[in-house]
């Protein structure tokens, strides 16, 4: 279990984070969306220990990241958005490093590279960055962590592998595993996030299930035109109009339409989902 | 945790072979390379100028070591460990599951005690090697020429009744100079290398205008009973022996608290 607990993070004079609360349980793929510049890898960096809050509280089972005690660095990975080529093949790397974490498992990492369909003898440092970054994908997912957290993991990724992404996740976290997975390409991971983390200026806008957010927002597909919609946009072939779910019907969660409706409307979403 | 903190060891021992074995190899042979390019120098210098020039070849030889003795103990624990302060390689260090203490016992083990006890041995072996293929032009070899009294520290004087410390440009200086960079590997962001040196001429100079100031006010009947004792040896050793754990303390405490 993750709590962070009125947090405020500044980079010098500029206040990124400020009186951040939430909590996210265990076995959840969250999804950490927000525009740029909110403190999205801020909060993972802060979340994995790589940073210290300047206010606040972070407890992760029990666990001040910060700390970085070796017991609690096992039960995380942190899949940055820049990685490192190293001067080793991959699988060098995942059996120097991969030792480090209990669960790692040299299999899986085999059997990751393959879905990925990435040489695991190739040196990382004559690796494009897609391969690049499919290794540390590979890597993060076969260490086999309880929390898992990852900037842009998509970032660079050609087509198909966006999709061997969403397949390897599905198939190899465990189920009490908790992944955090900051993105912009929403439609990336459109079908693995739930719930949904909407970071603003200094401010959390949603920390919501997909049931949460489908009971509590409609989307129409129709071309029927609402005037009340909180928010519409054409798309091919139609439209996509958010609306209050007044009548209590159940509707597919457009991530992209959900994100620019709460920019929209910041102060009543956030009174709606706080109820 | 022991088991942990020898495979770690282990691992960052073969990482340095991997990742500078070559830097350190190539530098440890420079005895012979430099030789090479005395001895294609020699061909175009004038016959009647042959013997001056070999002669001095041993003036050469020991100013060659100082500067590259004080450069690689300086720049080898930047180009290793300067990567913790980067965002992108400093997470992996940072974040791997081996305790603070493990990461800094290793780093201070491969950086200051390890990788320079290796440099020296093999660059006194390629000088010596050097001087015994070549003794007429090379003349006698750097370690003959430094080395004053037993190799390793300490020595009793019984004409003194004292005992001295010796040679701390062998065991005590090289890892004074490492633990210099290594705190700056941690202490700069950017421009590690130029800063460190800067920061170390600075602090010498520093000590020099301080040692100036002081020896002014001393008597120097005192003085000379002092340099011609064993005090001055190990003031010396002493001076170097604070600045290291200072630089080594440093190092320890930015590894516990870096933030990338």
């Amino acid at each position: 279990m993750i709590t962070i607990d009125n947090i405020t993070f500044s980079y010098g004079s500029n206040t990124v984070l400020k009186n951040i609360s939430m909590k996210l349980e265990e076995g959840k793929v969250y999804g950490l969306l927000g525009e740029n510049g909110v403190g999205k890898t801020t909060l993972l960096t802060l979340l994995c220990g790589l940073k210290k809050a300047g206010s606040g509280r972070i407890d992760i089972d029990g666990y001040n990241p910060f700390e970085r005690k070796p017991s609690f660095l096992s039960l995380e990975y942190f899949l940055s958005d820049e990685v490192a080529a190293q001067s080793m093949t991959a699988e060098a790397y995942a059996k120097n490093y991969g030792k480090f974490w209990g669960g790692f498992e040299l299999d899986k990492f085999r059997e990751l590279m393959g879905i990925f369909e990435t040489d695991p003898h190739q040196k990382m440092n004559r690796m494009s960055f897609g391969q690049l970054k499919k290794s540390y994908i590979s890597f993060a997912l076969a260490c086999n962590c309880k929390y898992l957290f990852m900037d842009e993991p998509t970032n660079g990724l050609d087509i198909p592998s966006k999709a061997q992404f969403r397949k390897a996740v599905t198939k190899y976290t465990a189920e009490d595993s908790t992944l955090l997975i900051s993105t912009h390409q929403v439609r990336d991971l459109e079908n693995i996030i739930d719930p949904i983390i909407i970071l603003d200026r200094q401010d959390v806008l949603l920390n919501a299930s997909l049931d949460e957010i489908s009971e509590k927002l409609y989307f129409d597909y129709s071309n029927t035109k609402h005037p009340d919609a909180l928010y519409s946009e054409l798309i091919p072939g139609g439209s996509i109009q958010v609306l209050l779910n007044t009548a209590g019907e159940e509707s597919k969660v457009n991530i992209e339409a959900l994100f620019n409706t709460v920019h929209l409307h910041k102060e009543m979403v956030k009174g709606i989902f706080s109820k | 945790m022991k088991k942990r903190f020898l495979e770690y060891f282990i691992n960052e021992l073969k990482d340095t072979a991997r990742d500078q074995g070559l830097v350190i190899l190539l530098t440890g042979i420079a005895p012979v390379i430099l030789f090479i390019i005395h001895l294609m120098f020699s061909l175009a210098a004038r016959p009647e100028y042959i013997n001056t020039y070999w002669e001095n070849y041993h003036n050469w030889t020991s100013l060659y070591a100082t500067v590259i003795f004080m450069l690689f103990f300086l720049i080898f624990p930047i180009a290793r460990y300067g990567r913790i302060t980067d965002s992108r390689k400093g997470t992996l260090f940072t974040l791997l599951p081996v305790s603070a203490g493990g990461k800094f016992l290793s780093a201070v083990l491969i950086a200051v005690v390890a990788v320079p006890c290796a440099f020296m041995a093999l660059y006194f072996a390629s000088d010596a090697l050097v001087h015994f293929v070549f003794p007429a032009k090379a003349g006698s070899c750097l370690f003959e020429n430094i080395s004053g009294g037993p190799v390793l520290g300490i020595e009793s004087s019984e004409t003194e009744n004292s005992i001295n410390v010796t040679n701390t440009i062998f065991f005590l200086l090289p890892f004074t100079v490492s633990s210099a960079g290594l705190a700056g590997a941690v202490m700069f962001r950017k421009n590690k290398i130029f800063m460190t040196i800067m920061t170390c001429t600075a602090l010498l100079f520093l000590f020099g205008w301080l040692a100036i100031t002081i020896l002014d006010d001393v008597d120097p009947e005192k003085w000379r009973s002092f340099i011609s004792g064993s005090g001055v040896q190990w003031t010396w050793a002493g001076i170097q022996t604070v600045f290291s754990i200072i630089c080594l303390t440093y190092f320890s405490v930015r590894l516990r608290h870096i933030r990338l």
